[in-house]
C-alpha cells in the first residue's frame, strides 16, 4: 500500500519536475534589474505601505500568466503565431513594432542594470561586460533548450540574497504583515503612480509573449496543462515573495532614515550603513543576477515572436545555422542596447520610468488580445476562459489603463 | 496572375458602375489543382455574401461583375484564402521547413468555351503562395518603392514562391474535409523532418496529419516526436491504430511510449497485439527499471554454432528484412547460451560448409542488465561494436543494445 503510494507520488514529482520551468523563469524574470530599481525607489518613497500592491499584483500576474500558458498549450502556437492568424499581417507588424520598442526599453534597465551592479563590486567593466555578454550570447546560441532552462532555474536559487538582505535590515516584521493587508499612511497621488509602475514592471507585455512562447518551444500538452497552472501560480507567487522582500530592505532602512535614491544600485549603497556591509552586498550581488536573466530574457522574448509573426524558425532547439534570424534577433537586441547604455550621459532611472509606464499602456492591448483568444471557442474548445478569469482580465485591463493614465497625465502636470 | 493582397478590400460594382461591396474573400475547392469558385464580398458590415467566380466581367481598379448575379452559400468542400491559407503555416516539401504564408498568387487561365456557349470563360486557380519578405512590404503597399534600394544593396530580392504542389498545410482540414486532399506528399520528406514541423503545432493537427499518414511512414514519424506528443497521440488514438502503429514501431520505442500511457490504456494496446509482440513488448517493460535495460532491442539474429557459413547467410537473408539492420550474428550453443559472434563481414569472405564455431569469435564481450550504462558504452567503445548484446545470469540472451541507441540517450540527458 505504502509502496503503491510511493510510486504514485514518484510519477507525480517526476511530471512536476517536467513542467517545471516557464512559470517560475518568467515570474522571475519580472523582478529583472528594471523591476529591482522599480521597487527599490517605490520603497524608498513610500516604505511599508508600498507592500499593500503585492497581494493584487501577484493575482493578476497569476490569472494573466495562466491564460498565456494555457493559450500555448492548448493551441500549440504563440500569442505572436495567433494575431498573426486571426489579425493579419498588417496589425502584426504594428504589434512587433511596439513590442520592440517596448521591450528594447526593458533591455536598456537591464544592461544598465548589469553594469551598475558590477560597478557595485569594483569590477573593471570593460574586462566583465564583454565576458558577461559573450557568456550570454554562447550560453542562448549554442545550449539546447533543456539546458538554457536548468541554468535559469539555478539561477533564481540566487535571488535568495534578497531574503538575507531584507533579515540583515532588520524590518518591523509585525508592520510588514500588517502592511500587507491595509496600507499605513494616506494614499497620494505619488503612491498611486508609483504603483502603477510597480505594477508595470511585474505584470509586463514581453512576460505574456514570453510565456506563450516559451511554454510552446517546450512542446507541453494538453495532458500536463493542470500541473503547468500550478507551476504558474507557484512561480507568481514565489516571485512575489522574493519582491517583498527587496522592498521591505529598502523600506527598513532607506524609507525608515529619509534618504533620496534613483535606483538599485544607490539602494544597495544605502543600505550598508544601517544593516550591516552583507546585506548591501547581496542586495548588489541580487542587482547582478537580475540584470543578467531580464538581457537574456526580455530580447528572446522579442525573437521569439519576431519568429512567430513572420514566420521563421525560433526555437531553442535549434542550431545557430538553422534559425540565423531568430539568434541574429537577440544578439543584435543586445549589441544595440550596449551602444545606448555607453552614452556618457545615459540616464538609467529615466528610462526606467519611461520604460514601465509604456508597457503600462500597452499592457491592456495584449489583454484585448489574451481576451479574444482565451475565449475562442475554435481555438480553446473547452479550455475557454471561465467567467471568473474573464471578470479578473478585464478589470484588471481596465484597472491598469486608467492607473497609467491618470499617473501619467499626473506626472506631467506635477513636473 | 494577381496577388491577393492586391485584390482584398478592391471595390466591386456592377456593369453600370454602381457600387456592390469591398472584396473580402475567395472560395476555393480542395482539389490537385485548386479552382476559385466564388468571391466573398461585404456590402455593410453587417452583411457580406458570396457569388460565382464567373460572374466576374474584368478585374482591374475596380472589380466589375455582371448585373444579374445570384447570391450563393459556401459549399462543404470550398475552402477560404483568407481564413484557411492566408497568414497559417505550411510545410515548405521542397526547402525542408515550416513557413507562414504571406500572400497568395492567383492565376488566370482561358478554358475552352463550354459546349453550346459562345463566349470563352476566365478560370481562377490558385497559383501558389508567397513566403517571402517582399509580400510584407506588399501589404503596406511598399514592395515597388524598395526594389530600388534592394538593387543598390545587391540583395536577394525575388518573391520567395512556393508552388501548390510543394507545400503541405499544418492545419489540414475545416470539420471533416481536407484542405489538401493527398497528404501522401509529405511522404517525400525524412520523418525525422517532419517530426520537428510536427512540433510545432498543436496535438489536434499532429494526431489528424498522422492519421493520413501510411501506418509504416507514421511509425517512423512517431519515433521522432517528443515523449509528451508521442504520450498524448497514443491516448487520443482509437485501439485499433494504436495496435497497429505499435506493431510498426521499434520494440525500444514501443515501450517508451506504452510506459507514459495510463495502466488500462497500456494494457489495452498490449492485449489487442499479437500474442508473440505482447509477450515481447511485456518482457521488455520489465527490463526497462535499469539504465540499460530501457534500450534493449530484443530483435538480433542467432545461429547455431554447429551451422555452416551457407546456412548462415541463408537465415540471415530470411531474417534481415523483418528488423533493423544489425552487423552481428550470435551464435547459441544447444542449450541456446551464447557461445559467440559472427560479423556479417568476415561471413562474407568464409567457405559455405565451414561450421561457425571455427570462426566465430568466441570471447563475446556482453552486458548485463544491472550493467551501468557508462559502463556498457565504455566497453562499445574500447571494442569498437556497434552493438552489444544483453545476457542474463544463466547465459541466455535477451536482446542487444546497439550505440546509436545508446548515444540518443546520451545526447539526450547532455
Amino acid at each position: 500500500m505504502i509502496k503503491r503510494l510511493w510510486r504514485q507520488l514518484r510519477i507525480k514529482i517526476l511530471i512536476i519536475m517536467a513542467v517545471m520551468g516557464p512559470g517560475l523563469i518568467t515570474a522571475f524574470a519580472d523582478n529583472d534589474a528594471g523591476g529591482v530599481a522599480t521597487y527599490s525607489v517605490a520603497a524608498s518613497k513610500f516604505g511599508y505601505s508600498m507592500l499593500t500592491t503585492l497581494i493584487p499584483i501577484t493575482i493578476v500576474l497569476m490569472i494573466t500568466q495562466e491564460i498565456g500558458s494555457r493559450l500555448a498549450v492548448v493551441t500549440g502556437k504563440g500569442l505572436g503565431d495567433l494575431i498573426r492568424e486571426k489579425f493579419g499581417i498588417r496589425v502584426s507588424v504594428l504589434i512587433f513594432g511596439i513590442l520592440f520598442f517596448v521591450n528594447f526599453g526593458v533591455i536598456i534597465q537591464d544592461l544598465g542594470g548589469l553594469k551598475d551592479g558590477l560597478s557595485l563590486f569594483h569590477l573593471n567593466l570593460w574586462i566583465f561586460m564583454p565576458v558577461v555578454i559573450a557568456f550570454l550570447f554562447l550560453l542562448i546560441t549554442k545550449a539546447s533548450y533543456a539546458k538554457v532552462e536548468k541554468f535559469f532555474l539555478f539561477l533564481i536559487f540566487f535571488y535568495i540574497s534578497y531574503l538575507i538582505s531584507a533579515v540583515l535590515a532588520k524590518p518591523d516584521w509585525a508592520l510588514v504583515g500588517k502592511s500587507l493587508i491595509i496600507p499605513h499612511g494616506k494614499i497620494s497621488f505619488g503612491y498611486l503612480y508609483t504603483a502603477v509602475a510597480v505594477l508595470g514592471t511585474t505584470v509586463t507585455a514581453w512576460g505574456q509573449f514570453f510565456i506563450n512562447s516559451y511554454v510552446k518551444d517546450k512542446k507541453l500538452t494538453v495532458d500536463r496543462l493542470k500541473y503547468n497552472q500550478a507551476e504558474i501560480y507557484f512561480g507568481a507567487f514565489l516571485t512575489d515573495i522574493i519582491t517583498l522582500f527587496m522592498m521591505v530592505a529598502v523600506a527598513a532602512t532607506i524609507f525608515v532614515h529619509n534618504i533620496q535614491i534613483t535606483g538599485a544600485a544607490d539602494a544597495a549603497l544605502a543600505i550598508k550603513p544601517f544593516a550591516g556591509d552583507l546585506a548591501g552586498v547581496m542586495f548588489g550581488a541580487g542587482l547582478i543576477i537580475a540584470g543578467f536573466i531580464g538581457a537574456a530574457i526580455v530580447p528572446l522574448a522579442t525573437a521569439y515572436a519576431f519568429s512567430e509573426f513572420f514566420g521563421y524558425e525560433g526555437s531553442l532547439d535549434v542550431s545557430f545555422s538553422k534559425s540565423r534570424l531568430f539568434y541574429g534577433f537577440f544578439i543584435f537586441q543586445i549589441l544595440l542596447g550596449l551602444v545606448v547604455i555607453s552614452f556618457p550621459n545615459f540616464s538609467l532611472f529615466k528610462i526606467t520610468l519611461y520604460a514601465d509606464f509604456i508597457n503600462g499602456i500597452f499592457l491592456p492591448v495584449i489583454f484585448f488580445f489574451l481576451y479574444k483568444f482565451a475565449n475562442d471557442k475554435d481555438l480553446m474548445g473547452k479550455y475557454r476562459n471561465s467567467k471568473f478569469q474573464n471578470f479578473m482580465l478585464v478589470g484588471s485591463g481596465l484597472a491598469i489603463t486608467i492607473a497609467s493614465l491618470v499617473g501619467g497625465i499626473g506626472s506631467l502636470l506635477n513636473r | 496572375m494577381f496577388y491577393f493582397s492586391e485584390l482584398i478590400n478592391k471595390k466591386v460594382v456592377n456593369e453600370n458602375n454602381k457600387t456592390i461591396g469591398k472584396l473580402k474573400d475567395f472560395l476555393f475547392l480542395a482539389e490537385e489543382s485548386p479552382k476559385i469558385t466564388k468571391i466573398f464580398i461585404k456590402k455593410s458590415p453587417r452583411r457580406s455574401f458570396a457569388i460565382l467566380i464567373k460572374e466576374i466581367k474584368t478585374i482591374g481598379d475596380k472589380i466589375v461583375v455582371y448585373k444579374d448575379f445570384v447570391e450563393k452559400d459556401v459549399a462543404e468542400r470550398e475552402f477560404s484564402i483568407a481564413k484557411n491559407l492566408l497568414n497559417r503555416q505550411i510545410i515548405d516539401v521542397k526547402g525542408g521547413k515550416v513557413v507562414r504564408v504571406n500572400d497568395i498568387a492567383i492565376q488566370d487561365k482561358q478554358s475552352l468555351p463550354p459546349k453550346g456557349g459562345k463566349e470563352e470563360e476566365l478560370e481562377y486557380y490558385i497559383a501558389g503562395v508567397d513566403v517571402g519578405f517582399r509580400a510584407i512590404l506588399r501589404w503596406f503597399k511598399l514592395e515597388k518603392p524598395t526594389v530600388p534600394l534592394y538593387k543598390f544593396f545587391k540583395l536577394y530580392s525575388h518573391p520567395h514562391f512556393l508552388s501548390w504542389g510543394d507545400i503541405e498545410p499544418l492545419e489540414l482540414a475545416r470539420g471533416n474535409v481536407q484542405l489538401k486532399k493527398d497528404i501522401g506528399d509529405l511522404e517525400r520528406m525524412r520523418p525525422e523532418d517532419l517530426a520537428d514541423y510536427l512540433e510545432k503545432t498543436n496535438i489536434r493537427n499532429v494526431n489528424k496529419i498522422i492519421t493520413g499518414l501510411d501506418d509504416e511512414y507514421a511509425a517512423d514519424v512517431i519515433e521522432d516526436l517528443n515523449i509528451n506528443y508521442q504520450t498524448a497521440l497514443f491516448k487520443r488514438f482509437a485501439p485499433e491504430q494504436a495496435t497497429r502503429l505499435i506493431d510498426f514501431l521499434e520494440p525500444d520505442e514501443a515501450v517508451d511510449i506504452l510506459l507514459t500511457l495510463p495502466r488500462e490504456k497500456r494494457n489495452e494496446i498490449l492485449d489487442s497485439l499479437d500474442k508473440k509482440k505482447n509477450e515481447e513488448l511485456r518482457e521488455l517493460m520489465k527490463y526497462s527499471k535499469t539504465s540499460v535495460g530501457k534500450l534493449i532491442n530484443p530483435d538480433f539474429i542467432t545461429v547455431s554454432s554447429e551451422a555452416t557459413g551457407s546456412q548462415v547467410l541463408s537465415t540471415v537473408k530470411e531474417k534481415l528484412p523483418e528488423q533493423p539492420f544489425s552487423s552481428y550474428i550470435y551464435a547459441l550453443n544447444q542449450e541456446d547460451h551464447l557461445v559467440g559472434v559472427i560479423e556479417l563481414s568476415d561471413l562474407l569472405m568464409r567457405e559455405g560448409d565451414e561450421q561457425v564455431f571455427k570462426f566465430m569469435e568466441q570471447d563475446v564481450v556482453v552486458a548485463h542488465l544491472t550493467t551501468p550504462q557508462e559502463i556498457a558504452l565504455k566497453r562499445m567503445l574500447k571494442y569498437k561494436l556497434y552493438a552489444l548484446p544483453i545476457i542474463e545470469d544463466n547465459q541466455k540472451m535477451i536482446g542487444v543494445v546497439t550505440f546509436d541507441d545508446m548515444i540518443e540517450d546520451v545526447v539526450d540527458k547532455l
